[in-house]
C-alpha cells in the first residue's frame, strides 16, 4: 500500500501526542517494529494522569476495526493538531490495539499489517 | 387521568417491520450477522429517502413532462447556479435526485461499504446537488475517472468510493463543456467526458493532501479540492478563449410544497430516531451528549461517535434548523437552497451539530446585515447554509469564533466563484478552506496557554 511507512508513523505521532497531552505524561517509552507481516509499536508511560473516562475513551476508540475505505483519504490528519485526538483515525489504520492499565503503567500496542 | 405507558405495540411493529425489510432491503448483505437493529433500521430509512423523492417525482408530473424535464437538466451546463426545479419543473428534479440517491447508495451496496457518518452525508450530498448542478449523466465521468485512478493504483475502488462520490462537485465541468460551448456533438460530448475522466483521475491524491490546508476544520475538504482542480482548468480553458459566463437561474414556483415535504420528512427522521433509540445500547441521551461534545473536526463520524438513532434525530433537528434560517432571512425553496438544506441534514451524520452550527448561520446572518449583499438572496442563505462547513472552529473554539468564521465566510465565498467559473458546486467548500486555514491559526495562536 502506498505510503505505508508514513501512514504508521502518523499512527504514531497521534498516540504520542495523546499519551503526552491527554495523559499527560512527561515520559513515554516508544518502541516500534516492523517485519514483513506488519508495524507494530508499544507505548509504555510510567507517569501522567490516567482517570477512568478517558482510559475507556481511548479503549473503545481504539477498538474499531481498521477501515481502509476512509484511511486512504484521510490518514494525512492524524499527529497534525497538539489539542484535538484522532484516535478515530488511529483506530482506522490499526489492525489490532491492546490496552493495558495496571500498577500505574499504561501500555499501548497497535500493529498495522501490510495489505 | 390517563397515564401515558411505553408503547409495546410501536416496538412490536417496529420489530416486525425490521423482519419485513430484512428480506428485500438492499443493504441487507453488508451487515455483519448479528449486528444490531439500529444499524439496518437507519440504512433502511437513509434507502427510503430517495425512493420517496423518485416516487413524489413521478406523481407530481405526467410521465411525459418528467422525461421533458430530464432532457433539460441533463442537457443544461448546470455550473452554478442552475436551479433544476425552473430548468426541468418539480417532477423531473425530485426524479432526477431520487436516481442520483439511489445510483450512490446502489455504489456503495456493490463496493460492500456500510452507511456509516461519512458515506450519509456524500449521499446526502448527491441528493442535495442533484437539485442545481448534478444529474444521472454529468456525475458518471468523474466516478469513472475516480476509479481509474484506484485501478491504476493498484487499490480496490471502495478504499476512494467516498472520494468519487463528494468528488461529482466537478460534474458541471463535464455539462458545461457537453452543452454549453459553440462546440456540439461527439467532439464536445467526448471532450467533456475526458475533462470529467481527468477531474475524476486527480482528484484522490489532491483531496488527501488539500486536508493539511486546513487540518480538517472545513468539512468539505472536496469542495476545496475541487476548487483548486475547477480553477485550474478553467484557467487553462480561458487562456484558449474560452468563456464562462455567471448564471443565475432560480425558481420560486415551489416553495410551499417543497417546504412542507422536506419538514415533513426531517419531522419523520426524528420519529424514526427516536423509535430507533429504544431498541439501541446507548441511550439516546448519551448518545446525544457524546455528538454534541464533538467538535466536529474531520473525522467526526457521529454514527459511530454516537448511534444511528441519535444521528437520525440530529440529521432531522438540523433540517429544521436550516428551514428555520431559510424562513427567517426571507428566503424561498429552490433548488440551491434545498440543496444546502440537505447537504446539513447529510452533514448531521458527519460532524454538524446545533452546538456548533448555529454560530456560523448567525455569522452569516449579521454579515448579511452589515455588508453590501441582500439578507434573502440565495447567495447570502446559500453562504449560511453551506457556511456550515465551518462548523468545527465553533465546535473546537467557541461561538465567538464561529460567528468570526461565518461573517469572514460570506466575503470570501462571494469572491472565489470566478476563479473555477462556477464548475465546482461545493463553492462554499472552497471558500470554507480559504477561512479555516486563515483562522484557525490565529485563533490557536491567540489563545492563552493554560496555566497548569
Amino acid at each position: 500500500m502506498k505510503y505505508d511507512l508514513k501512514k504508521f508513523v502518523k499512527v504514531v505521532d497521534e498516540l504520542l501526542t495523546h499519551c503526552m497531552h491527554t495523559f499527560d505524561s512527561r515520559r513515554v517509552d516508544v518502541t516500534i517494529e516492523h517485519d514483513d507481516e506488519a508495524f507494530r509499536a508499544r507505548f509504555i508511560m510510567r507517569d501522567g494522569t490516567v482517570d477512568e473516562e478517558a482510559l475507556a475513551t481511548l479503549r473503545e476508540k481504539l477498538e474499531q476495526e481498521r477501515n481502509p475505505e476512509l484511511e486512504d483519504y484521510y490518514w494525512q490528519l492524524a499527529g497534525e493538531l497538539e489539542n484535538s485526538s484522532e484516535l478515530d483515525l488511529v483506530a482506522m489504520m490499526c489492525d489490532d490495539a491492546q490496552i493495558d492499565y495496571s500498577r500505574n503503567v499504561l501500555t499501548i500496542q497497535v500493529v498495522r499489517k501490510h495489505l | 387521568m390517563a397515564t401515558l405507558r411505553p408503547s409495546y405495540e410501536i416496538s412490536g411493529h417496529v420489530t416486525m417491520l425490521f423482519r419485513t425489510v430484512r428480506a428485500w432491503h438492499p443493504a441487507r448483505d453488508m451487515l455483519p450477522k448479528g449486528s444490531m437493529q439500529d444499524k439496518r433500521f437507519a440504512s433502511w430509512c437513509h434507502t427510503l429517502f430517495p425512493v420517496v423523492l423518485l416516487c413524489a417525482g413521478w406523481l407530481v408530473a405526467s410521465p411525459v413532462a418528467v422525461v421533458r424535464g430530464l432532457l433539460a437538466i441533463i442537457t443544461s451546463p448546470s455550473v452554478l447556479l442552475h436551479d433544476y426545479l425552473a430548468i426541468g419543473g418539480a417532477g423531473a428534479t425530485l426524479v432526477n435526485a431520487g436516481l442520483c440517491g439511489l445510483i450512490s447508495l446502489g455504489l456503495l451496496r456493490w463496493l460492500k461499504i456500510e452507511l456509516s457518518g461519512p458515506f450519509i452525508a456524500a449521499v446526502y450530498t448527491v441528493i442535495g446537488f442533484a437539485f442545481f448542478g448534478k444529474n444521472v449523466v454529468n456525475i458518471w465521468p468523474i466516478i469513472i475517472g475516480v476509479a481509474s485512478f484506484a485501478r491504476y493504483q493498484g487499490v480496490p475502488l471502495k478504499n476512494y468510493a467516498l472520494v468519487s462520490l463528494f468528488g461529482t462537485t466537478l460534474a458541471p465541468l463535464v455539462s458545461l463543456l457537453a452543452f454549453g460551448t459553440q462546440f456540439d456533438g461527439s467532439p464536445a460530448y467526448a471532450t467533456a467526458f475526458s475533462f470529467g475522466l481527468l477531474a475524476g483521475f486527480i482528484l484522490p491524491p489532491l483531496a488527501s493532501h488539500m486536508l493539511r490546508f486546513h487540518d480538517g476544520f472545513n468539512i468539505y475538504n472536496i469542495g476545496f479540492t475541487g476548487g483548486i482542480i475547477g480553477s485550474f482548468l478553467i484557467a487553462i480553458l480561458r487562456s484558449f478563449n474560452f468563456t464562462v459566463a455567471p448564471v443565475a437561474i432560480l425558481s420560486g414556483e415551489f416553495d410551499v410544497p417543497m417546504k412542507i415535504m422536506l419538514n415533513s420528512i426531517f419531522l419523520l427522521m426524528i420519529a424514526a430516531g427516536w423509535i430507533l433509540a429504544r431498541h439501541s445500547k446507548k441511550t439516546l441521551r448519551e448518545a446525544c451528549r457524546e455528538i454534541l461534545s464533538s467538535s466536529g473536526r474531520l473525522i467526526s463520524d457521529f454514527t459511530s461517535i454516537g448511534n444511528h438513532a441519535a444521528v437520525l434525530i440530529n440529521m432531522g433537528l438540523m433540517g429544521l434548523v436550516a428551514s428555520a434560517f431559510v424562513v427567517l432571512m426571507g428566503g424561498q425553496f429552490n433548488g440551491p437552497i434545498i440543496g444546502g438544506i440537505l447537504t446539513v441534514v447529510g452533514f448531521a451524520a458527519f460532524g454538524k451539530h446545533p452546538r456548533n452550527s448555529i454560530s456560523i448561520l448567525a455569522g452569516v446572518a449579521l454579515g448579511a446585515q452589515l455588508k453590501i449583499w441582500d439578507i434573502g438572496s440565495t447567495g447570502v442563505i446559500i453562504a449560511g447554509l453551506f457556511g456550515t462547513t465551518l462548523a468545527p472552529i465553533a465546535g473546537q473554539y467557541g461561538q465567538l469564533a464561529g460567528i468570526l468564521a461565518g461573517f469572514c465566510h460570506l466575503s470570501i465565498v462571494h469572491n472565489v466563484g470566478v476563479l473555477h467559473g462556477g464548475v465546482n458546486l461545493y463553492n462554499n467548500g472552497f471558500a470554507g478552506g480559504f477561512v479555516a486555514s486563515f483562522l484557525v491559526p490565529l485563533i490557536d495562536a491567540l489563545k492563552r496557554e493554560e496555566r497548569k
